[in-house]
């Protein structure tokens, strides 16, 4: 593999936006072509975003592991119907949102999810166990935040999560989602503002 | 002005996209209404916020991890030949299972490879003596559904859905020994996506499955409906 992103190059954002993407190009041919081993370089790239925004959508750090896992997995098996049309993340994440909604949709068949104590998931998820004395006020509105997000309807808890959390702009979350530009403005700002309601009624409680 | 076109203009301030004109309206509105500058405020605190939210950071063992459960080359794409020589699957009830092996004379990949019915069994319909012996459901509101894979070569085979969550490890089939996997298990009513999982890796839609829904990963889930 001889393509590289020129990191810390100054270079305008189209310029490494093509270089990363044709690097993910030759990248997905070499796995095709049976050098599965370099799959691990697109698995590295986008392991915590994958993991991030499926946590923030489920709540649950440790389902959302298990759902990463598997979304990395569906993407190789799929790689072959992968149209080149496509960013690599943006196709990925296409794959892991909807392993979230169907994570979702299953539980809601089944057993309601435990209201887990947002705090410790939020201590968990930071990689460190915290004094449940000594969290801090910055980790407490986390979790504030965080709970609210998971009473956000799903139409607009993954505009959200996407936009304001994983700040991409309108045109990625398009190619993401498959959706117009002006639905997917409308569902932002739903989404903010019905996040700020639910937010002042959780801490008003 | 509407709710929606406030909220809007809160947007457009927010991303950056407030032209001089939207700038000068939503000044006039924050102007005469206290609560709209509240309310700004509030959402673009927001916004600042939830960026920071804590993210997880890159773990080699997820990468490790991953690339364990890899098989050694990404599967060819599906092609109707693939089609024809993927291996067959069956819902049928113990009881068809049963008169099928009487009538045919015995149970064999072969037969269930030109066996098609998925009917689910009427719990009262459910015989103990087939290949895989059907239990009676404790439960009267469900039945028993016989899922069946012939996968000659195969080293295990499960099978995951709607009904398990889709986790991998839980509902493992049975072989047969002439390459005829089997699982017999009660299910509600309802309607179910699934896959098999082929030697936990190699995940695989039932081609013979009454109806094929979407998976969302461009390939397709089977669909049971009881």
């Amino acid at each position: 593999l001889h393509a590289t992103v020129p990191v810390g190059e100054v270079v305008g954002d189209t310029a490494r936006v093509a270089a990363l993407i044709l690097e993910e190009r030759l990248v997905i041919e070499l796995v095709l072509d049976g050098h599965v081993h370099y799959f691990r370089k697109l698995v590295d790239r986008y392991q915590a975003s994958v993991r991030g925004i499926i946590h923030r959508l489920v709540g649950s750090p440790t389902e959302a592991e298990d759902l990463a896992q598997q979304s990395f997995m569906s993407a190789f098996h799929a790689l072959r119907d992968f149209q080149t049309g496509l960013r690599f993340s943006s196709w990925l994440y296409r794959i892991a949102i909807n392993a979230a909604k169907d994570h979702l949709k299953s539980k809601k068949r089944g057993e309601q999810p435990l209201d887990d104590d947002a705090s410790a998931e939020e201590a968990a998820f930071a990689g460190h166990i915290a004094d449940p004395e000594s969290v801090s006020v910055a980790a407490e509105r986390h979790a504030r935040l965080h709970e609210a997000i998971q009473h956000l309807p799903w139409k607009y808890r993954e505009v959200l999560v996407l936009k304001d959390i994983e700040e991409l702009s309108y045109d990625e979350i398009q190619s993401v989602l498959a959706l117009p530009r002006t639905t997917l403005k409308i569902r932002v700002l739903r989404a903010r503002d019905q996040l700020r309601s639910i937010l002042a009624g959780l801490e008003g409680a | 002005m509407t709710r929606k076109a406030l909220l809007e203009l809160y947007r457009r301030r927010i991303d950056g996209e407030l032209d001089l004109a939207g700038a000068r309206e939503l000044e006039a509105v924050l102007a005469c209404d206290p609560r709209a500058a509240a309310e700004l405020a509030e959402l673009a605190e927001l916004t600042r916020e939830l960026p920071a939210l804590p993210k997880p950071v890159h773990e080699d063992a997820f990468s490790e991890k991953i690339m364990r459960a890899l098989p050694a080359e990404v599967p060819e794409r599906r092609s109707v030949w693939a089609w024809l020589l993927r291996p067959r699957t069956l819902h049928v009830s113990p009881a068809l299972a049963l008169a099928a092996l009487v009538v045919l004379g015995g149970g064999t990949a072969a037969i269930l490879a030109l066996t098609r019915h998925s009917a689910p069994a009427p719990r009262a319909a459910a015989p103990a003596a087939t290949q895989t012996p059907a239990v009676p459901s404790e439960n009267p509101s469900t039945v028993q559904i016989r899922f069946v894979l012939a996968a000659p070569g195969a080293r295990s085979v499960e099978l995951v859905g709607d009904f398990n969550d889709w986790k991998q490890g839980e509902l493992e089939l049975s072989s047969s020994g002439d390459g005829v996997w089997s699982l017999t298990m009660p299910l509600s009513p309802g309607r179910y996506a699934y896959q098999f999982v082929i030697d936990g890796a190699k995940w695989q839609p039932d081609p013979n499955a009454e109806a094929t829904v979407a998976d969302g990963f461009g390939g397709v889930n089977s669909l049971l409906r009881i």
